[in-house]
């Protein structure tokens, strides 16, 4: 519930807070989408995907094609909740990636941003979104797993 | 299910870029953005305002007060940033920062703003509006690297082309004679378009910080350090075609 919330906040804190930084900061968007897709499977990380992306689109001061994130954060949510199997720190370093990366690629390909102002802001953001994205991916799957291993004991106990 | 969900999902996507791109582009969607996200941005902006310090507050409202007259006075010093007589100036406060170089002001067209004007504050141009919504708009700075402002040296009148610079917060200013007298320090000016849209004439841009020396090069090239701070804007003044005129 925590990260839905995210979800639908993430392009309002990104426009107010994260984008006055001087440092740089994370893809709040992104890394709540994978953050979804890691701990709710494919399914759920492709439909947040989808309605954030969309929320980032159309937040001012976007001014690009409308349905570009959308439609590379559901790919992105798609294949992290696909990379569930593998060590959740690999996996959300990786989903962060990529949804970082593919964010840029579509921005240049649909010709909304001139590649050298994607490639000039993407190593900062790159560096923010995986090293955050890993991390909590690590405590959140970490968490799950407590849980999921509570109730089985809870039933016996009953 | 699940994988008819998923194509769905991505099949949605797909259609929103396509459509937007080549069919008609989707204002409702843009609209309904501007309308949640951006009163939220402008509501926040507005509380952080009111609890950021009475100083900060007092010298803002000294600054817009002093515009306010530069304003009314039709814009009778030259070096100041004014809005010029045959328009209307809309203030309106910085909220929301992207992440290229384009910001959120709390302005929009039910305030009369429309595309492709003129956006200042005291000390300079900022940028140019290259969306309004209801009501707020999105402005696109002059150091975005898709920018590009005719640009006149204050004195000695040379003509040239004022380009952002990606990951600096300077501009690139052309010069089409490659013989140019340029020196550090000169004042770069907007040339102004015809009917004062994108850009109005006369208005500080910046002054050269650094020139370039490129051999055989076919324009004299400098960088410019931006009059106005882009990187810390509140109050900015957006000109509009005045309809009353």
């Amino acid at each position: 519930m925590g990260l839905v919330l995210l979800l639908i906040t993430a392009p309002l804190l990104q426009v107010l807070l994260i984008n006055r930084s001087p440092w740089g900061g994370p893809d709040l968007v992104t890394l709540a989408v994978v953050w979804l897709a890691l701990t709710r499977g494919p399914v759920w990380g492709c439909v947040a995907g989808l309605v954030g992306g969309l929320a980032v689109d159309v937040t001012p001061p976007a001014d690009g094609t409308v349905g570009r994130t959308a439609l590379v954060l559901a790919v992105t949510g798609l294949l992290a909740g696909h990379w569930l199997q593998g060590k959740p720190l690999l996996a959300g370093a990786a989903g962060a990636a990529l949804g970082t990366v593919l964010q840029a690629g579509a921005a240049v390909a649909l010709g909304d941003e001139p590649w050298r102002s994607a490639v000039a802001d993407l190593p900062w953001t790159l560096g923010w979104t995986v090293v955050l994205g890993a991390l909590v991916a690590v405590v959140l799957l970490r968490r799950r797993r407590a849980q999921e291993a509570q109730p089985r004991v809870a039933m016996r106990r009953v | 299910m699940k994988r008819a969900l998923i194509l769905l999902v991505l099949f949605t996507g797909v259609v929103l870029v396509v459509l937007d791109r080549t069919l008609m582009p989707l204002e409702p969607l843009r609209a309904a953005g501007s309308t949640v996200y951006g009163t939220v941005q402008s509501a926040i902006g507005t509380v952080t305002r009111s609890v950021g310090g009475e100083g900060r507050l007092r010298a803002l409202e000294q600054e817009n007060a002093r515009l306010r007259a530069e304003l009314a006075g039709g814009g009778t010093k030259s070096r100041p940033a004014t809005v010029p007589a045959p328009y209307r100036g809309v203030s309106a406060h910085v909220v929301g920062f992207g992440q290229g170089r384009n910001v959120t002001i709390d302005a929009g067209s039910a305030a009369g703003v429309t595309r492709d004007v003129t956006v200042l504050n005291a000390d300079g141009l900022v940028g140019k509006v290259s969306w309004a919504g209801p009501a707020t708009a999105s402005v696109s700075l002059i150091t975005d690297p898709g920018s590009s402002v005719g640009a006149r040296m204050a004195d000695s009148g040379e003509l040239g082309v004022v380009a952002g610079v990606p990951g600096e917060g300077l501009l690139r200013l052309s010069l089409f004679d490659p013989n140019a007298p340029l020196e550090v320090g000169d004042q770069v000016e907007t040339l102004g378009s015809a009917g004062g849209r994108p850009y109005v004439a006369g208005l500080p841009i910046g002054t050269v910080a650094r020139i370039e020396r490129v051999p055989g090069a076919a324009t004299r090239t400098a960088l410019v350090r931006p009059a106005a701070r882009l990187s810390a804007l509140d109050l900015v003044a957006v000109v509009v075609p005045d309809p009353g005129r």
